[in-house]
């Protein structure tokens, strides 16, 4: 628990930690705003209009702004965990820890479950931040915001917000480990993005490949009956959203493994 | 020096290579404990993989280490509990303060109270910054909150790599004297060093390496007093005829000029028989007009390394007629 504990505070000092979560609700704010000032423009007029409102539109929101904080969050997470992990390295503190005797695949692990517990807090205020720019953009455009205690929607939310977590919590980890193999944060980092566009990409041409693919697990885990996929999960090829979280635990448990087993066998330098 | 408490820590047939290279090869260290060991080597001679290797961060290929008495192999982690190092540069969370660092780090490994961090950080003079981020400190400073770092769980070995790095002169001496009180409490200090005036002042033993293999070890005044310098100072115009008396006692490799225009001739012997050479020049006419005399552990270090240069000279003129200059020492006798 010390470990734990540490891992925490480490992280809740961290400028990363709030930078990413300052960029992601920054940006849902800066969106969510700006269809509710500019709905009943003329530029948003028509279908675009329509789609954009759905953002600010009560309950049909809820589902929308956990698919920005999911879908944007699971960059900005490959990017924190990998960030996470290769500071460990590059500033040497695994390497400080190690000599003085601490497991280096507890470290690892315990590493990576206070970035999990980060990850939850940041999708948490990402959301409430969320759906509180929601309403103040259904004001600003009019549109009424009876739908927001629509229960049966309600009672969904704290599973869809822990499957949300879960899947972004799994993205993270590719980031972790991807650094940790890397034994760098900019290599971690640069491969890490490199990594979820590229599969992104290859969703195009291999969806019966990339269905399977961390990133469109991830993604098609959260879809409901109505939801769309977004640029992930091969389209019409995506995977069952419950058979997708199965492979998003593959993915997690997979790539965490791989991360403990690495930083057990590797050679600290420098 | 206490080497009656059995080895704090030992290698045996030490090997490690990378890739072609080889690191370590064969190498044996035995260490007594509570004592102020310097590991001294060239650049490459595998001091810095000794130290890695000591403290778990690599695995050799071969060898056997024990510390405190019982092995140390993959997996025995728990046995580093009793070790503080630091190894290579200190390593900290940037972002952190001094303070946050420590207790970070004592999250790790052995547990530490609150109270000894607070402890180490008024021991490495670091209590006024101690809350400021540790990016803002100098290279003196982490360097002191890495030692301060190294000996957060007490510990009874204590492995140090260039630990004098980044210290401005006074950081030196209270290092020194922090090492040597170390020591004095019957904690074993390992410090791996370039600085062989340093090393020569604070160690109680020296392991010398090159290549991966340990080419002399034992107690420091053991090793210097076969490696005693002499020098004598006569008129310019007897150097030759003080070269021809001393030669049929002492063998030419050991005994050299060091500066023919001032009339000054090297010895290489115990400093304790300097009066040997008084006497014989003394017996021949020459009389002597200055004297100095020391050990020179720089250079036992050039001899055995063959002659890899590093670091500073470390001549000590024990009663000095000259400046510190001249008894510099430097490339007179190797």
């Amino acid at each position: 628990m010390r470990l734990f504990f540490s891992g925490l505070r480490k992280l809740s000092r961290r400028p990363a930690t709030w930078v990413t979560v300052g960029l992601l609700v920054g940006l849902l704010v800066l969106i969510v705003l700006a269809v509710g000032a500019t709905a009943n423009s003329g530029g948003l007029r028509g279908g675009n209009g329509a789609n954009a409102k759905l953002l600010i539109t009560f309950p049909g929101a809820y589902d929308r702004i956990l698919q920005f904080v999911t879908g944007l969050g699971g960059l900005f997470a490959v990017i924190y965990g990998a960030a996470i992990a290769g500071s460990e390295w590059g500033w040497g503190t695994l390497k400080a820890a190690v000599a003085r005797g601490e497991s280096r695949v507890r470290y690892m692990l315990v590493s990576y479950v206070t970035v999990a517990v980060m990850i939850a807090i940041g999708v948490l205020v990402t959301f409430a931040v969320g759906v509180a720019a929601a309403i103040v953009g259904a004001n600003l455009a009019g549109v009424p915001t009876s739908g927001l205690g629509d229960a049966a929607t309600l009672n969904d939310l704290p599973l869809r917000l822990l499957k949300g977590w879960f899947a972004v919590v799994e993205e993270g980890a590719l980031g972790f480990t991807i650094a940790t193999l890397a034994r760098s944060q900019l290599a971690g980092i640069g491969a890490g993005i490199a990594f979820y566009f590229a599969e992104g990409f290859a969703s195009l041409f291999l969806p019966d490949v990339v269905k399977y693919m961390p990133f469109s697990v991830a993604n098609a885990s959260l879809v409901t009956g109505s939801g769309t996929a977004g640029m992930f999960a091969g389209g019409a090829s995506a995977l069952p959203a419950d058979q997708a979280q199965v492979f998003v635990a593959v993915w997690l448990v997979g790539a965490l493994v791989v991360a403990a087993l690495f930083s057990d066998r590797a050679e600290i330098a420098g | 020096m206490s080497g009656a408490g059995g080895l704090a820590l030992a290698t045996h047939g030490l090997r490690k290579t990378y890739a072609t290279r080889r690191a370590l090869d064969g190498l044996d260290l035995s260490v007594p404990m509570g004592v102020v060991y310097g590991f001294l080597g060239p650049n490459g001679a595998g001091k810095t993989t000794t130290m890695r290797v000591l403290t778990g961060l690599i695995h050799p290929d071969g060898g056997s280490v024990e510390i405190l008495g019982k092995p140390f192999k993959r997996g025995d982690r728990r046995r580093l509990f009793d070790v503080g190092a630091l190894v290579e540069s200190p390593s900290f969370y940037p972002y952190l303060s001094a303070r946050a660092n420590l207790r970070e780090l004592a999250a790790s490994g052995a547990p530490v109270t609150p109270k000894r961090i607070e402890e180490l950080l008024d021991l490495a003079g670091l209590c006024d910054r101690a809350d400021d981020e540790v990016q803002g400190y100098s290279m003196g400073m982490k360097q002191r909150l890495g030692i301060a770092a190294a000996l957060l769980s007490d510990p009874k070995l204590l492995l140090l790599d260039e630990p004098a790095n980044g210290l401005d002169p006074a950081g030196i001496v209270a290092m020194r004297d922090t090492l040597r009180a170390l020591a004095g409490q019957g904690k074993t200090v390992f410090v791996s060093s370039h600085l062989l005036a340093e090393v020569q002042v604070m160690a109680d033993m020296v392991g010398i390496i090159a290549a991966g293999k340990l080419v002399r070890e034992g107690p420091l005044r053991e090793l210097l007093s076969m490696q005693g310098v002499v020098k004598a100072r006569v008129r310019p115009n007897l150097v030759d005829a003080a070269i021809a008396t001393l030669t049929p006692d002492l063998p030419a490799e050991r005994l050299t000029e060091t500066d023919r225009e001032e009339g000054w001739l090297s010895v290489r012997i115990a400093p304790e028989r300097a009066e040997e050479i008084t006497r014989r020049l003394a017996g021949a006419g020459i009389f002597v007009s200055g004297m100095e005399s020391g050990t020179d552990l720089e250079m036992l270090f050039l001899e055995l390394t063959g002659g890899q240069a590093i670091g500073e000279g470390s001549f000590i003129g024990l009663s000095a007629p000259g400046n510190g200059d001249e008894a510099a020492g430097k490339g007179t006798a190797a």
